[in-house]
C-alpha cells in the first residue's frame, strides 16, 4: 500500500474568535483526483492553504510527503483564487514572472493558455481580463509547475461551462501523468471529474467517498414547483434547495429506502399542504448530493 | 485512467539557494516590479517628476540663491525622490503582494525570500536613481553647479545613494506589514518620507530650517547620506555661506563606517522582516 501523498490531522484552523476548521482530518491518496466540496465560506480554501503550507493550522498537523507542509515547498503547486495574477503586467509578463520563479516551471504553459483560450491574449493588460480569463491565466501558470502534487482553489469558478471540460481534461491528464491532485469546488459539475469526494461542511469532513458511493447514499429527493414548495422545509431532512426552477428535498429518512413513493407523496402532499400532483419523487442528482452533504445531514464520513 | 504509476515520492528537493534560482528569482522580481511600473504611465511620471517639480517649486520662488546653493538643494530634494521611490513605490509593490493574498502562494513556492527583497530592492535602486538624476538634471539646466571632488568621490556617492535607498526601503516594510492595506500603506510611507524630509531641513541641507539640533543632522541616515553627497557634488568651500553648515559636513572617514553601518542593519533587518513576517518562515532563509 502506498504511503498517503498528504494527510490533514485533526486541523483546526482560526481567525481571531472566528474558527473556520475544527479538528479536519483529510487523506490524500497518490494518484487520485479528490475534490474538495462545499459552499463558499466554509473553509475549503483554508484547508488547501493549509496542505500547500502557505497557512499554519492553529491546531493539528499536515504534513505533505511525510514532512510538514511548511517545511519544503518544492512539492506542491497552489492556484489560489485571484492570488496569482498581476493586473498590471500581461498575460505574457505574468507567464515570464512566474517561469523565473519557479525552477519547475515548464513549456506546458503554451498548450494550456492554447486549450483555454487566452493565446491570443496574452498580450493585454491583466487588468483588462475578464474574472474567467484571469482564472484561466492562473490555472495555466499553476498547471505548468511539474510537481507531485497539485491543489487547486476554485479552477472552474467564474469560468464559462463551455470551457469546463476543457479544465476537467487538463485535470485528466494530469492524473493519467502520475500526479496527484486536489482541487475545491462549490459547483456540484466537478463532482464527476473526481475520484473521490470529501464534503466540509461546519467546520469538518463530514463524508468522503468515490462519486458513485456517495451518490447512491443519498436518499430519494423530493421535487415540486408548487408556489408554497416552502412548506417543504417543514417535513425535509435538511433545507430545501432550488434547481432550475424547482424546489427539492430529500425525503424524511422516516419513510425508509422500501417506502411506496405513492405513499410518500400522499403522505408528505397532506402533511405540507402542497397538491399532490405537483409534488414527485426523482433520482438524485450530483447537485442533490452537494446539497445532502453540506446542509446539516448525518456525517458518512468513511475514514 | 492512469497510465504511469502516480507520484508517491516527493520530487527532488529543488534548492532555493542554488545561485542561480537565487538570481533568477531575484530578476523575476526586478523585471516584474520595473514593468509595473513602466506600465503604468501615471506612477512612472509621478515617481520621475515629483522631487524635479518639488525643487523647481523651490528655486522659482523668486530668492536669489547660488549655483552651489541650488546644487545643495537640488540634491536633498533628489534624495526625497530616492526616499519616495523607496517608501511610496517599493511599499505600494509590497502591499499589493499582500493584500491580493500572493504571499499565500509565495509561501507554497521555493522561493527564497532574500531573493525576492533583493530583486524588489534592485528595482528600487534603478527607479530611485532615475529620479535622483532627473532632479540634478532639472537642477542643472536652471543654472545649479555640480562637480565631484576627486575620483574618491565616486564610491562615496554611489554608497551614499545606495545606502538612503536600500534604509528607506527596509522602513516600508514594517508599515506594510502593519498597515495590511496598500491604501493605509502608501499613506504611511509618503507621509514619513515628506516628514523626514520637512523635519531634517531639506534632508539636511537647510540645517536652519530644520527643528533638530544641528550636529544631529550628521547621523540620521537620510540627513548624513544626503550631506556626504552635497560634500562630494557640491564644487564649494564655504558651507557656513551655503546654509549648508553648522553643523560640518560629516567627510571623515568615521560616517563613511556609519554609513555602512546603517545599510548593513537594514539589509539584515529587511531579510529577518520579510522571512519571518511575510513568508513565516525562520530568521534567514
Amino acid at each position: 500500500m502506498t504511503e498517503p501523498v498528504a494527510t490533514a490531522d485533526g486541523v483546526s484552523k482560526s481567525f481571531g474568535d472566528d474558527g473556520v476548521l475544527e479538528a479536519v482530518d483529510l487523506t490524500v491518496e497518490a494518484g487520485e483526483l479528490l475534490v474538495l466540496m462545499g459552499p463558499n465560506g466554509v473553509g475549503k480554501s483554508v484547508l488547501l492553504s493549509c496542505l500547500a503550507g502557505s497557512q499554519r493550522p492553529s491546531a493539528g498537523d499536515v504534513e505533505v510527503f511525510g514532512e510538514p507542509a511548511t517545511a519544503r515547498a518544492d512539492t506542491t503547486s497552489f492556484l489560489l483564487q485571484d492570488a496569482l495574477a498581476l493586473e498590471k503586467l500581461t498575460g505574457r509578463e505574468n507567464v515570464e514572472f512566474y517561469r523565473r520563479l519557479h525552477p519547475r516551471f515548464t513549456d506546458e504553459w503554451r498548450d494550456h493558455v492554447a486549450a483555454l483560450g487566452i493565446a491570443d491574449d496574452l498580450d493585454r493588460s491583466v487588468a483588462d481580463y475578464s474574472g474567467g480569463m484571469v482564472r484561466k491565466l492562473e490555472l495555466a501558470i499553476a498547471a505548468s509547475i511539474d510537481v507531485p502534487l497539485y491543489l487547486f482553489d476554485e479552477p472552474t469558478a467564474a469560468l464559462d461551462l463551455a470551457t469546463v471540460p476543457t479544465v476537467h481534461e487538463l485535470f485528466r491528464e494530469k492524473r493519467a501523468a502520475g500526479k496527484t491532485l486536489v482541487v475545491t469546488s462549490h459547483r456540484p459539475m466537478n463532482a464527476d471529474v473526481a475520484d473521490r469526494l470529501a464534503f466540509l461542511a461546519g467546520g469538518r469532513i463530514v463524508a468522503t467517498g468515490a462519486p458513485e458511493e456517495l451518490l447512491a447514499s443519498v436518499p430519494p429527493v423530493l421535487e415540486t414547483r408548487a408556489a408554497n414548495a416552502s412548506a417543504l422545509a417543514a417535513v425535509a431532512d435538511g433545507e430545501p434547495f432550488a434547481v432550475a426552477g424547482n424546489v427539492r428535498a430529500v425525503v424524511p429518512s422516516e419513510y425508509g429506502a422500501a417506502a411506496d413513493p405513492e405513499g410518500v407523496l400522499a403522505d408528505l402532499a397532506a402533511e405540507t399542504g402542497i397538491d399532490r400532483t405537483d409534488l414527485s419523487i426523482v433520482e438524485p442528482t450530483y447537485t442533490d448530493l452537494f446539497n445532502y452533504y453540506t446542509n446539516g445531514v448525518p456525517t458518512t464520513n468513511g475514514q | 485512467m492512469a497510465t504511469e504509476t502516480p507520484t508517491t515520492e516527493a520530487a527532488d528537493g529543488v534548492s532555493t539557494g542554488s545561485r542561480g534560482v537565487w538570481f533568477a528569482q531575484a530578476c523575476a522580481f526586478t523585471d516584474r516590479s520595473l514593468r509595473e511600473v513602466r506600465n503604468s504611465g501615471l506612477m512612472l511620471a509621478w515617481v520621475i517628476a515629483f522631487p524635479a517639480i518639488t525643487y523647481l517649486l523651490r528655486v522659482t520662488q523668486g530668492t536669489e540663491t547660488s549655483a552651489a546653493a541650488d546644487a545643495s538643494v537640488a540634491i536633498g530634494t533628489g534624495v526625497l525622490g530616492a526616499m519616495f521611490v523607496s517608501l511610496f513605490l517599493f511599499g505600494s509593490q509590497l502591499a499589493t503582494d499582500l493584500e491580493d493574498r500572493r504571499y499565500a502562494a509565495y509561501r507554497s513556492m521555493p522561493i527564497s525570500s532574500s531573493a525576492e527583497l533583493a530583486g524588489r530592492m534592485a528595482a528600487g535602486l534603478v527607479l530611485a536613481a532615475g529620479s535622483f538624476a532627473v532632479t540634478i538634471v532639472v537642477a542643472v539646466a536652471t543654472g545649479a553647479a555640480f562637480g565631484l571632488r576627486g575620483p574618491a568621490s565616486v564610491p562615496v556617492v554611489l554608497l551614499a545613494g545606495v545606502a538612503t535607498c536600500l534604509f528607506w526601503m527596509v522602513v516600508a516594510v514594517p508599515f506594510v506589514v502593519v498597515a495590511g492595506n496598500k491604501r493605509v500603506a502608501s499613506m504611511a510611507t509618503t507621509l514619513v518620507a515628506v516628514m523626514a524630509f520637512v523635519l531634517t531641513g531639506l534632508n539636511g541641507v537647510v540645517p536652519a530650517q530644520s527643528p533638530i539640533d544641528g550636529p544631529a543632522l550628521n547621523y540620521l541616515p537620510n540627513t548624513l547620506a544626503t550631506r556626504l553627497l552635497v560634500a562630494h557634488l557640491v564644487p564649494a568651500e564655504n558651507w557656513t555661506e551655503l546654509g549648508v553648515s553648522p553643523p560640518q559636513l560629516p567627510t571623515e572617514p568615521a560616517f563613511l563606517a556609519l554609513l555602512t553601518g546603517y545599510t548593513l542593519i537594514a539589509v539584515v533587518a529587511g531579510s529577518v522582516l520579510v522571512t519571518r513576517t511575510l513568508y513565516d518562515r525562520g530568521w534567514w532563509t
